[in-house]
C-alpha cells in the first residue's frame, strides 16, 4: 500500500507531462502556411453558427490565398475588447449594432468609409433601416451580418375569442383590445392582453413608439418630453387598470423565454413585442399556435408613424491593428455579396440586409411574416438605440424608471425628470471626454 | 433516554430536510436530462417525465455531429482533463513547497511576505484581466493553454494559506528528530511533512480540480481555436440566441461534465472532510 502511495506523485507528474505534450500539440496545429489566416469571432451558436460556418467553408474553398479561422464563443464582445486592448485583436468580430459607439469611442474598430467607397458598399445597396445603424459620427463603422426588426405578435385564437379578427392598428385600439382580452377573476389576472414588461427587452422603445426621442443627437437628453411622458403614462395605465401586485403575481408564473412555458407560447399573453426570431421559438415549442405579426401600433394622432419598428442587427466590425486588414476586407466583400448573404440570412431564418433579393430567397423562407419584417426596415420611423457610449447606463436608468412607474412608486413625470437629471451630467462628461480625445488626436 | 432519542430524531429530520434542499438542484438536473424537450420547463413542473429519454445523454455527446459546426464534446472533455491534470499537479507541488517555507522555516521577512501573499486574494480577477492578458501576449502564449496552467505552478494565496495552517499543526519535534538523524529540509518535507499532509493536499487538489473543471472566464479569454475549448465553454453551444436552448441535452451534457467532480469527491471524501476540519476552513 505504501508502495502504491509512493508511486502517486511520480505518476501524477508523468501524467502531467503527457498532458503538457497533449496541450502543446493541440494548441499548435499545423496550419496551411501557404494561405493567410484571418480570425473571425462570432457569438453565434447552434443553427446560426452552422450556417455561418458553411458560408466560411464556401469562402475558404472559393480561393487559395486566404483562410478564415472561425471562432464561435459566448461573450464574444468581452473577448474582443480584451484582445483588442492587449493588441492581439481578431481581424473581424461580430457585435450587436448597439455596441458600435462603445467600440468606436475606445478606438477599437476601423472606420470603413474607404473600403465602402472602393467596394461599392453604399446606402443604395442596403435596406435603409439596416444601413443607418452602421453609421456613427458620420462614418460607416460596420457592415451588416444578419438583420432583425421587431413587431407585435398576436395569438389569433385569443383575439378571435374576444371578437377580433386582426391586430390593432393604433395604440388606442390596442388599449381597448387589452381591456377586453384581459381576464381578472377574484382579483387575480388569468389572461393578459398585453404587458409592457413582457418580455421587456426594449423598455427604451416605448417613448419612440409614441413619437418621442431619447436625445437630440447633439448634447441634450430628451426624456422629459410630451411624447415620452405619454408613453410612460401608457405603461403606468396597465398597473392602474389591473394592479401592480396582480401583474407581478401573474408574471411570476411565466416560464423561461426559450421554453414551451414562454408567456406568449403558453397562451398567457395575447400580444407581445418580439423579433423575427420568435417564429423559430414558436416552431420549436408550440408549433400549433396560431399567430400573426404586425407592426407595433402607432398613436392615433401620428399616422405618419405607421409601420414603425425597432431595428437591431448583428454586425461585422474590422478591428484596429489587426494583422491582415486587406484580407479581412476581402472576406467581408464575399459575405456582403448577394449569394453568401442570402445563404447566411436564410440559414439564420432572417431577412437579408441587401435591397436586392432573389426570388429563391423568399421562396425558401419558412417564416410566413418574413416580408413584413423586411418591409418595416424601410420605414422612415425606424427606431434604434441612441449612438452614445453611455447607452448602457442610460438604458439601465430607463429600465429602473419604468419599474418604478409600473409599481406605482413614482409618477411618470418624476421618473422622466429623474432620468434627465441623472443622465444629462453623464452625457456632458462623455461628450467632453470625446471632445478632448478628438482635440488630442488632432 | 426518550428525550435523547427525540433529540436525535429531530437532528436527523433537520439534516435530512437540509440534504433534500441541497440535493434538489442536482435531482432537477438529472430529471431534466431524461425529459423530452416539451416537458423541460413546464409550469407547474413535470417531475416524472411522460417518457424517460435516456438517449439524451448519447445525443448530448454527439450533438450536431451531422452538422457543419458540431460540438466535439469528447475533444473538449480531453482538453479539460489535460488542463486539470496540469493545474492540479502544479497547485499541489508549488503550494506545498511555498507553504512549507512559510510554516516550518525561519527567515527574514517571512511574516511580511506571507501577509503580502494573502493580500493578493483581495485583488479581484477583472482588475488583473487586461494586465495579465498583456503579459501573456508578450510571452506569445495567447491561444495556448499556458496562461491557464502555468500560473498554477507559481502558487496561489488561498492554497498556500490552507497548507501553511495544516503544516503548522504537525509537531516540530518530528522535524527536529529527523534533523538529528541527518535529514535536510527537502528530505523532511518530502518524507515527513507530505505523507502526513494528505488530507490538506487532497483539499487543495480537489479545489483546484473543481476550479479548473468549471472555469469559464479563463478559457473564454485565452483560447482562440474551437478545437482547444474546454467543457465549460462547450456547454454554451447547446444554447442558441435565436433558436432557444436544448434544455434536456444541456442538462444531460452537464450531468456528464460534473460526473468527474462527483467521482473525485466521493473517492476523496474522507481525506477531504478531514482536511477541511483540521485546517479550520468551515
Amino acid at each position: 500500500m505504501s508502495k502504491l502511495s509512493d508511486l502517486f506523485l511520480p505518476g501524477l507528474i508523468s501524467l502531467s507531462l503527457l498532458a503538457l505534450v497533449g496541450t502543446e500539440l493541440r494548441s499548435h496545429p499545423k496550419d496551411d502556411a501557404t494561405r493567410t489566416h484571418i480570425a473571425v469571432w462570432v457569438g453565434w451558436s447552434g443553427f446560426e453558427y452552422d450556417t455561418f460556418q458553411s458560408v466560411v467553408n464556401d469562402y475558404n474553398k472559393s480561393q487559395n490565398k486566404i483562410f478564415v479561422d472561425l471562432l464561435s464563443i459566448t461573450g464574444n464582445s468581452t473577448k474582443t475588447l480584451i484582445s483588442t486592448s492587449a493588441g492581439v485583436p481578431p481581424e473581424i468580430s461580430l457585435l450587436s449594432a448597439a455596441e458600435i459607439p462603445q467600440f468606436a469611442d475606445a478606438g477599437a474598430i476601423e472606420v470603413l468609409d474607404d473600403a465602402c467607397r472602393q467596394r461599392g458598399w453604399t446606402q443604395d445597396k442596403y435596406v435603409p433601416g439596416y444601413w443607418d445603424v452602421l453609421q456613427y459620427q458620420g462614418h460607416t463603422m460596420a457592415l451588416p451580418a444578419t438583420p432583425s426588426t421587431v413587431a407585435l405578435y398576436c395569438n389569433t385564437d385569443i383575439l378571435k375569442r374576444s371578437g377580433y379578427d386582426k391586430p390593432p392598428e393604433t395604440i388606442e385600439e390596442m388599449d381597448k383590445m387589452v381591456d377586453k382580452i384581459t381576464k381578472v377573476e377574484d382579483g387575480k389576472v388569468k389572461l393578459a392582453g398585453f404587458l409592457p414588461a413582457e418580455p421587456g427587452w426594449w423598455p427604451w422603445g416605448w417613448g419612440p413608439y409614441f413619437g418621442g426621442s431619447l436625445w437630440d443627437g447633439k448634447s441634450k437628453i430628451t426624456m422629459n418630453t410630451p411624447e415620452n411622458l405619454q408613453a410612460m403614462k401608457w405603461v403606468e395605465s396597465f398597473s392602474k387598470r389591473f394592479g401592480p401586485a396582480q401583474i407581478q403575481s401573474y408574471r411570476s408564473g411565466f416560464g423561461v423565454f426559450a421554453s414551451p412555458e414562454n408567456a406568449f407560447l403558453a397562451d398567457k399573453v395575447a400580444m407581445e413585442v418580439q423579433g423575427v426570431w420568435m417564429h423559430n421559438f414558436i416552431q420549436k415549442y408550440n408549433p400549433k399556435l396560431k399567430w400573426v405579426a404586425s407592426p407595433f401600433p402607432y398613436p392615433k394622432d401620428r399616422p405618419d408613424m405607421k409601420g414603425h419598428t425597432i431595428v437591431d442587427q448583428d454586425i461585422f466590425v474590422l478591428l484596429k491593428n489587426c494583422r491582415h486588414r486587406e484580407e479581412a476586407i476581402d472576406f467581408l466583400a464575399y459575405v456582403q455579396s448577394q449569394g453568401p448573404m442570402e445563404k447566411l440570412c436564410l440559414g439564420q431564418k432572417k431577412s437579408s440586409p441587401l435591397r436586392v433579393k432573389s426570388p429563391e430567397f423568399w421562396a425558401k423562407q419558412d417564416n410566413p411574416s418574413i416580408r413584413l419584417f423586411d418591409d418595416m426596415a424601410y420605414s422612415k420611423s425606424c427606431i434604434s438605440t441612441p449612438k452614445l457610449g453611455i447607452w448602457p447606463e442610460y438604458s439601465a436608468e430607463i429600465s429602473n424608471a419604468l419599474d418604478e412607474v409600473s409599481l406605482l412608486q413614482k409618477s411618470p413625470e418624476d421618473a422622466l425628470k429623474a432620468i434627465d437629471e441623472r443622465i444629462q451630467p453623464k452625457l456632458d462628461q462623455y461628450l467632453n471626454r470625446l471632445e478632448k480625445r478628438r482635440t488630442a488626436g488632432k | 433516554m426518550n428525550q435523547k432519542k427525540f433529540s436525535t430524531a429531530l437532528t436527523h429530520a433537520a439534516l435530512v430536510t437540509l440534504s433534500c434542499l441541497f440535493i434538489f438542484p442536482f435531482l432537477w438536473l438529472l430529471d431534466t436530462a431524461v425529459k423530452p424537450i416539451s416537458e423541460t420547463m413546464k409550469q407547474p413542473p413535470v417531475w416524472i417525465p411522460s417518457k424517460f429519454e435516456f438517449g439524451n445523454f448519447w445525443e448530448a455527446v454527439n450533438y450536431g455531429s451531422d452538422k457543419v459546426g458540431y460540438i466535439p464534446f469528447l475533444v473538449y472533455a480531453e482538453n479539460t482533463v489535460m488542463l486539470a491534470l496540469l493545474v492540479v499537479t502544479g497547485t499541489v507541488v508549488s503550494n506545498a513547497i511555498v507553504a512549507y517555507s512559510f510554516a516550518r522555516l525561519r527567515w527574514w521577512g517571512r511574516d511580511l511576505i506571507f501577509a503580502v501573499t494573502l493580500a493578493t486574494m483581495m485583488v479581484p480577477f477583472p482588475v488583473m484581466m487586461v494586465p495579465t492578458f498583456t503579459i501573456f501576449k508578450h510571452l506569445g502564449w495567447i491561444g495556448t493553454y499556458r496562461p491557464l496552467w502555468v500560473p498554477a505552478w507559481f502558487g496561489s494565496a488561498f492554497s498556500i494559506f490552507l497548507l501553511r495552517q495544516f503544516f503548522k499543526t504537525i509537531p516540530f519535534e518530528l522535524s527536529e528528530a529527523a534533523k538529528i538523524d541527518g535529514a535536510g529540509e527537502w528530505t523532511i518535507f518530502r518524507s515527513i511533512i507530505l505523507p502526513l499532509s494528505k488530507p490538506a493536499l487532497s483539499v487543495v487538489a480537489l479545489f483546484s480540480f473543481m476550479g479548473t473543471w468549471n472555469d469559464f472566464l479563463g478559457p473564454l479569454i485565452y483560447l482562440l481555436r474551437q478545437e482547444t475549448f474546454t467543457l465549460s465553454l462547450g456547454l454554451e453551444f447547446y444554447h442558441s440566441k435565436a433558436g432557444g436552448t436544448q434544455w434536456n441535452l444541456l442538462m444531460a451534457a452537464t450531468s456528464i461534465v460534473i460526473l468527474p467532480v462527483l467521482v473525485v469527491f466521493f473517492f476523496c471524501q474522507k481525506q477531504f472532510i478531514k482536511g477541511i476540519s483540521i485546517t479550520g476552513i468551515k
